[in-house]
């Protein structure tokens, strides 16, 4: 019995389902089963089942109240133990009614005590409310006394004469209180606010009016003072020409720059025509990468006004993606099992004037439809959530780095293996220690004195040996351990290479994802991540990449973060060295964005419709004009 | 101050919470929950005195079977864990018409012995 009652047994503890595994949930309560079931099979074996026994039947209405904290407020258990206690023994004593009338005498008796004592230290509202509540036990007594039977009735007839002026001085006292109380505080200055009365007839003053503002003015008007006189200086002339110039300068400087921009990349394209790109292309990857990012920010909402020069924004943008991917895929050739994010149909909406632009405009068509046929129209893009197949996984398994990155697991595997070797070890010290602490508790007894039968023996708990050595038991406590990788291997590989991403192939997604939300018209409104797969404590020791930009996020937290972070003694290994808890998909960090939905978004005609002005005639046709 | 019901203020406001379930309840479990197992003994035991001081003589062995039932409950209880020392010795001394009321918290049961010509049940 005394281990039952110290020791929290897991299996018969709530449990919650976090990250497909059962974690200790210590906010619920635990099944009884062990009392009930084990020790009443043991005492029934020993023994036999009495009829004698009465069965009672008791009305909880308890609540559970929960606001904001790691476990709710529950009425105390052993409040309802003593109270089924106590109502059983006396219905067994003195039969069920007669029982059940002392019971009830004695909780309202023990209310009214209370109340005579402390009272006077409550607040008006809790005394008014516990008042009440004395008040209706009291009725009801009186109501069971008129309407009981014979014995009940003289039992209760009895304790009501002795009682009942007690009951009702009580209250009468207490409501006094809270009266005079309210009385007070109405008529006190917080309160009560003087209403005047309103003068019958007006003061000399009063039919005066003040003037406070105009006043001066208007005597200054009567005394005939000039204001200020006209200066005869001649107003300065300002070089208006060079002053006009600067404000149109700022203007403008912005969008000649841009088109200075797009011009040196069109002469660079048809100076390379198709010769085949020099140099590393790892290199001309970044280095594109670079030049769309650096050009989208220099863009930024200018030509949102201007569907031509949207146009030819999109066109520059596309131009120099159709280089970098072409540098990209022939460095990673696992790319072309993967669809790109764009559609060629989506650029037919682009209005360009000149003819040379529509032709660079084929072109761009022309590689993505490439690409497309390449890759036999997949649905799936380097962007989609981590599974099977996904790109992740193929260039882990298959590509000049895989034997990298294999070894880049085992590291993480054999570091997972030596914690939880760790582990074990800390948990069988930690057991060991808390069977030592059980043990002495068991051989070991209270320190207490005796005295009278009502303030009872004197037990100092703080000096207790015993109940020092329980509280030390309580509080011992391991950590969890969370595997760093998710248990799916496509995932815990997509983890992998997230971690020793090659920087070329980083800065290519980071720009076509830049690209792909610039111009997409609707964003998916998913909930923020949880947490970032670079802001892991486990796995900081194994990061070589930046994971900037589009990385893997996490839509549920881990272990680790959460209450279920460490557990209590007695436990086992299993709930503590748990699996991983992620649910990894790929996010951009600077826009906020889930990436798999990519390849849906992708639009280009938000801006690239003719805009009719608001005063003209045609202002109807705006809406035909736009789809 | 009733020498019985001397107490620290905080733990009467937790103690009324569980006794009369007043409209504004904390949303947190209470941390001091020893002392206001305590308490709630002897406010029990308050009531029954201020019971025997009114009632005449001749019902005074009834209410005291009563105290001594919520005194044992006090004992074997105490700091929230039973202790198997203290509980032997109860259980050796069982006679007729004892009673024992046991609190098994961490398996959220309670379990009543009932003394009654020398056998003992569990209900």
């Amino acid at each position: 019995m005394e281990s039952a009652s110290a020791e929290q047994i897991k299996r018969f503890a709530a449990q919650a389902s976090k990250g497909g595994s059962a974690a200790f949930e210590s906010r619920e309560t635990a099944d009884p089963a062990m009392i009930m079931h084990m020790l009443g099979s043991l005492l029934e074996a020993l023994g036999s089942k009495s009829d004698k026994t009465p069965c009672l039947r008791k009305r909880v209405k308890d609540e559970v109240q929960w606001a904001n904290s790691l476990n709710p407020w529950r009425r105390s258990p052993f409040w309802l133990i003593l109270r089924v206690g106590l109502s059983t023994f006396l219905a067994q004593k003195h039969g069920g009614e007669k029982g059940r009338a002392y019971y009830k005498t004695l909780l309202a008796a023990a209310l009214a005590t209370f109340l005579r004592i402390f009272g006077p230290d409550l607040d008006p509202e809790t005394a008014a409310f516990v008042n009440a509540k004395l008040a209706r036990r009291v009725a009801k007594l009186e109501n069971e006394r008129t309407n009981a039977d014979g014995e009940v009735s003289a039992v209760l007839g009895v304790l009501f004469g002795k009682l009942g002026p007690f009951f009702l001085q009580t209250l009468e006292t207490r409501r006094k209180s809270i009266e005079e109380n309210w009385r007070a505080f109405k008529n006190s200055s917080q309160v009560k606010r003087p209403i005047g009365f309103l003068p019958k007839y007006a003061r000399d003053y009063e039919t005066k009016p003040a003037l406070t503002s105009s006043h001066p003015y208007l005597q200054a008007v009567m005394l005939w003072r000039p204001l200020r006189a006209p200066n005869p200086e001649v107003v300065q002339s300002v070089a208006s020409a060079m002053a006009t110039s600067a404000r149109f300068h700022v203007f403008a400087s912005g969008y000649f720059d841009l088109a200075r921009t797009e011009q040196h990349y069109e002469a660079r394209r048809r100076d390379q025509s198709d010769v085949q790109l020099v140099g590393s292309q790892k290199k001309n990857c970044i280095r594109l990468a670079g030049e769309i990012e650096t050009y989208l920010d220099q863009v930024r909402g200018l030509y949102n006004e201007n569907h031509e020069q949207y146009s030819i924004c999109v066109l520059t943008v596309m131009e120099l993606w159709v280089e970098m991917d072409r540098s990209a895929t022939a460095e990673y050739s696992p790319l072309l099992k993967f669809n790109t994010v764009f559609r060629p149909e989506s650029l037919d909406v682009l209005t360009l004037p000149r003819l040379v632009d529509m032709q660079r405009l084929q072109t761009i068509q022309a590689y993505i439809q490439q690409r497309d046929r390449k890759c036999n129209s997949s649905a799936q893009t380097i962007f989609d959530d981590p599974s099977p197949g996904c790109f992740a996984e193929v260039y882990f398994d298959d590509s000049k780095h895989s034997q990298k990155l294999e070894s880049l697991m085992k590291e993480i595997e054999d570091f997972a293996q030596k914690t939880r070797l760790e582990k074990e070890s800390e948990l069988k010290t930690l057991s060991a220690e808390y069977e030592k602490l059980q043990t002495q508790i068991a051989q070991s007894a209270c320190t207490y004195s005796n005295s009278d039968g009502y303030v009872g023996a004197v037990h100092d708990r703080k000096r207790c040996h015993k109940c020092y050595l329980g509280r030390k038991a309580h509080r011992l406590k391991i950590d969890l351990f969370e595997y760093p990788t998710p248990a799916d291997s496509s995932e815990a590989k997509a983890v992998i290479f997230e971690l020793q991403c090659p920087e070329a192939y980083a800065k290519y997604r980071n720009a076509t994802f830049k690209i792909a939300s610039r111009f997409a018209s609707a964003h998916n409104t998913q909930a923020a991540p949880k947490v970032l797969l670079k802001d892991l404590f486990d796995l900081q020791r194994f990061k070589r990449a930046s994971m900037e930009g589009v990385s893997l996020a996490s839509h549920s937290k881990s272990f680790i973060a959460t209450h279920y972070e460490s557990v209590r003694l007695p436990t086992t290994l299993s709930k503590v060295c748990v699996r991983n808890g992620l649910k990894l998909g790929y996010y951009e960090q600077g826009s906020g964005i889930w990436t798999k939905d990519a390849r849906l978004l992708v639009r280009f005609h938000e801006f690239c419709f003719l805009r009719i002005p608001q005063e003209s005639p045609f202002r109807g046709l705006q809406n035909m004009a736009r789809s | 101050m009733d020498p019985l019901l001397a107490v620290d203020p905080g733990v009467v406001e937790l103690c009324i919470n569980h006794i009369a379930l007043p409209p504004k309840l904390p949303g947190r479990s209470d941390t001091r929950t020893d002392e206001v197992d305590d308490f709630l003994i002897r406010y029990l035991l308050r009531g029954i005195k201020s019971i025997t001081q009114l009632v005449s003589p001749d019902q005074f062995q009834l209410w005291d079977k009563l105290r001594i039932v919520i005194q044992d409950a006090r004992e074997l209880n105490r700091g929230g864990i039973i202790e198997s020392g203290r509980l032997l010795r109860q259980l050796q001394a069982l006679g007729d018409g004892k009673f024992l009321i046991l609190k098994v918290s961490e398996q959220n049961a309670g379990v009543l012995i009932r003394g009654d010509f020398g056998y003992v049940q569990q209900s």
